[in-house]
């Protein structure tokens, strides 16, 4: 427990510095947010009220430090561009990407274990083989471009979904996973082959150590073998890898959304940012931060909990 | 009839275009309650042969001509299944490593019971019970608690009982143990080889026991096969074989065990101070507990005190964790943060590791490797040339080995550019941190023979740790007993070793079956 409580310390520890950092960063960069709203044909007192409105002429840290309270409270401040609140701006967004990411990730852990274990048990055969070739073209192939062809394919084709026909969940919670299956199939593919090649791997290296030969001498079988022993101590490297790839995922619908057309919180960042939506991308930036520092910590609580010797460094203290 | 019935077993890998023979028509017969030892050096076949019997190694390796009879069962040809059946509650195997050889994420409790699960339909809690006396037979303490352990909670000896209970909690006809005591220290390799006693008496367990440890072998078994490059090359009584091996073969193997029996000649050449270490405290911290807090020191080396004379070769003894590798860091500067003083040879001191496998850069050329000390002080390339030349000659390798690598060397090959790397810089102190104990006898003695000639030419003190009491014997002018941190006992080998005054330096003596002593 105390394990888990030293991480959520640290964790914290970290978000405070990124949002640190994020709010820094809006403020060097060149661009007048009450020029960006006002228009450049304004009047320099007109500005100048709405920088002091804004409470743009206040010190550095005496900003940083009002702004990182109201976001701690839940109050991200006001668009510039639509007239509703930060908050209420992304409340509507989070659910679409958070359930396309997460049936993504779903989709890999459960296509990806059964392949991974199947090609190593059957090293070299031709279905091995076989998956082999068909990964490296996979891994290849950028989400966007799969997008493209599975809109093409399931879409135009073979009539499964409708391209850009988007179901709210507010409306129909069923449309709307149906429509994001498909999306969530072009942002897992290359990530389902680089897990089957990592998998495979690993479980063909840790086949060959000591423990997997005594588990043998004991009547086991090559299945009983990989399920009972290998299966655990490979599964180590293939959740840090998982942790990555979802946080990469996240990351990357900004891309897929667009082909999709899907109102995600990938879609609202780039309107923001070409809008000079500062409270809006910031906002994005920091939960997106939040979101990569809460799944590393989920995967670290994880790891000490699948392997032992790490919950007994946990421990000691 | 007999148990184990083996003829002319064949085993041949075809890794490589050309098949590679192992071994070469291997035949043994065993009877119920028989302890029979296979010794022969590395690459003898002697755990190959072991391998095929417990039905690991892959059939394809196998020829067909030769049988494996178990039972009056046909081990080769049967199927997969039977096979199963019997691996874990007929025929059990403990190995060599007992660090590797237990899966890491498991409990030992789920380890040992698996056995149970797959050739019994015993209940949980049945199985329970029956774990817990098999760990009591293999004599862990406390086994309620070891139960629930994970392997890396345990130390090497407890890792190895574990396997011995997995190994019996069927109660098999037949254990096979490969190397089971090599990674281990004197005193707890005695008390396995105990224990391995204590099973065949109490079940009537047939122990094939593969060693390259002769007087181990010597102390368990009713008989021993001696194995050379595949082949078997005399079997027969142990006792019979140590007194009057008939082959060439046993008798360089018997010969090369150092022996503690003979008188040492003093040697009498023996110079000025070249290293002193006094009063050498030296800690390790633990994992460190808060974020900004840290750990707790653990004190590994607690006031040692010793001097070493040029041309003197000081023997350093102890077990696992009793801080002699600590020491032998600070002395050569690889850790600094000790206390108390080191004297004397600043900057001529040179180690040689124990694992001459893993000690040399595996992508360059033995030229290279041996160069790099001159080449750090700059010396002309035609002259380190003829350094290494000389360098190579002189522990006894050809020249012709300069431009190879080191995976195309032996093992021995390997420790000895070791020891010529070290004295390439012509150091005044070598620290020898257990040179062979990774090396099989006749090897082992020569690099002995090797080490005592360059202290003879050169006039090198050497600082030889080790945990073979026996090689300390032959090769030492004075020795040093460790434990925990402090120097317990030193003296002459020949007197230390007959008349030893503390508990701990008589327990080792005993243990390795030097001297009897009593206690």
């Amino acid at each position: 427990m105390k394990y888990v409580g030293r991480k959520i310390l640290t964790m914290l520890f970290t978000l405070l510095l990124v949002s640190f950092l994020v709010f820094l960063c809006f403020t060097v960069i060149p661009g007048d947010p009450a020029i960006a709203r006002l228009g450049t044909d304004a009047t320099p007192e007109a500005i100048e009220m709405l920088r002091e409105e804004m409470g743009l002429n206040r010190p550095f840290l005496v900003r940083y430090a009002d702004w990182l309270l109201s976001f701690a409270r839940g109050n991200f401040g006001d668009s510039y561009s639509y007239s509703m609140s930060v908050a209420d701006l992304l409340l509507d967004k989070v659910p679409i990407t958070l359930a396309m990411s997460l049936m993504s990730i779903a989709m890999i852990v459960v296509i990806s274990i059964p392949l991974g274990l199947y090609t190593a048990r059957h090293e070299g055969s031709v279905i091995d083989k076989l998956i082999y070739a068909l990964n490296q073209v996979i891994m290849a192939v950028p989400p966007f471009f799969s997008g493209i062809l599975i809109t093409l394919l399931f879409g135009i084709f073979l009539k499964l979904f409708t391209p850009g026909g988007y179901v709210s969940y507010t409306t129909d919670v069923t449309g709307f996973l149906g429509y994001l299956f498909f999306p969530s199939i072009a942002i897992a593919l290359p990530k389902i082959a680089m897990t089957v090649k990592l998998l495979r791997s690993e479980l063909i290296e840790e086949k060959k150590q000591d423990y997997a030969r005594t588990a043998y001498s004991r009547g086991n079988h090559t299945g009983g073998v990989l399920y009972k022993h290998v299966l655990k101590n490979a599964m180590l490297p293939i959740i840090t890898f998982l942790g990555m790839a979802f946080t990469d995922m996240i990351a990357g619908s900004i891309v897929v959304e667009q082909v999709f057309s899907i109102p995600g919180i990938g879609r609202i960042l780039l309107t923001s940012i070409s809008r000079r939506d500062y409270p809006v991308v910031m906002a994005v930036v920091v939960c997106l931060a939040a979101v990569v520092i809460v799944v590393n910590g989920v995967i670290d609580i994880i790891y000490q909990w699948i392997d032992p010797r790490i919950r007994l460094e946990g421990e000691k203290s | 009839m007999q148990m184990l019935e083996v003829q002319d077993l064949n085993i041949e890998f075809h890794d490589h275009s050309m098949p590679e023979t192992v071994v070469y028509d291997f035949s043994l017969s065993m009877a119920e309650g028989d302890i029979v030892g296979i010794v022969g050096e590395s690459g003898s076949g002697k755990t190959m042969s072991a391998l095929a019997l417990c039905g690991l190694l892959s059939r394809h390796d196998m020829t067909r001509r030769g049988r494996i009879l178990f039972q009056g069962k046909e081990l080769l040809t049967c199927s997969r299944q039977d096979m199963r059946q019997l691996q874990g509650r007929e025929i059990s195997i403990i190995f060599q490593e007992p660090m590797t050889s237990l899966n890491p994420v498991k409990t030992i409790g789920w380890q040992v019971e698996e056995a149970l699960r797959l050739h019994t339909r015993m209940t949980r809690k049945e199985r329970y019970e029956k774990a817990i006396w098999a760990l009591r037979e293999a004599e862990l303490p406390e086994p309620e608690r070891v139960y629930g352990q994970y392997p890396h909670e345990l130390s090497g000896g407890m890792r190895q009982r574990v396997m011995i209970a997995a190994a019996i909690v069927c109660q098999p006809r037949i254990l096979i143990a490969d190397e089971p005591t090599t990674a281990l220290d004197v005193t707890i390799q005695d008390q396995i080889i105990r224990l391995l006693q204590k099973l065949n008496k109490e079940f009537g367990t047939a122990i094939l026991f593969i060693s390259h440890d002769l007087s181990l072998v010597r102390r368990l078994c009713h008989r021993v096969v001696v194995m050379q490059n595949g082949q078997i090359v005399e079997q027969g009584d142990t006792e019979k074989i140590f007194r009057n091996p008939t082959q060439d073969y046993t008798k360089r193997l018997i010969a090369a065990i150092p022996s503690c029996d003979k008188e040492k000649t003093e040697w009498n050449q023996i110079g000025t101070v070249v290293l002193k270490v006094e009063d050498l405290h030296a800690s390790y911290e633990d994992a460190g507990n808060g974020i900004f807090r840290h750990g707790k020191e653990k004190e590994v080396l607690k006031g040692i005190s010793f001097r070493l004379r040029q041309g003197e070769i000081l023997g350093l003894v102890g077990e696992s964790g009793c801080g002699k590798s600590t020491l032998a860091k600070s002395i050569v500067g690889l850790k600094r943060d000790y206390q108390g003083r080191i004297v004397g040879a600043e900057g001529r001191i040179r180690m040689v590791f124990q694992d001459p496998y893993s000690s040399l850069n595996p992508s360059r050329t033995i030229d290279w490797i041996l160069e790099e000390p001159l080449k750090l002080s700059g010396v002309s390339k035609s002259e380190r040339r003829e350094k290494v030349r000389e360098m190579l000659r002189r522990v006894g390798l050809e020249t012709g080995i300069a431009d190879r690598y080191p995976r195309q060397l032996s093992g021995g090959q390997r420790q000895r550019v070791c020891i010529a790397l070290a004295l390439m810089s012509e150091p005044a102190v070598l620290v020898a941190d257990e040179p062979v104990s990774a090396l099989d006898v006749t090897i082992q003695a020569q690099i002995l023979k090797l080490l005592a000639r360059l202290r003879e030419e050169m006039g090198l003190a050497i600082l030889f740790i080790s945990h073979d009491l026996r090689v300390v014997y032959e090769i030492c002018d004075r020795v040093l007993i460790l434990q925990n941190g402090q120097i317990v006992e030193q003296g002459l080998p020949q007197t230390l070793y007959r008349h030893a005054a503390h508990a701990y330096t008589k327990q080792l003596l005993k243990a390795s079956g030097v001297v009897e002593v009593n206690i």
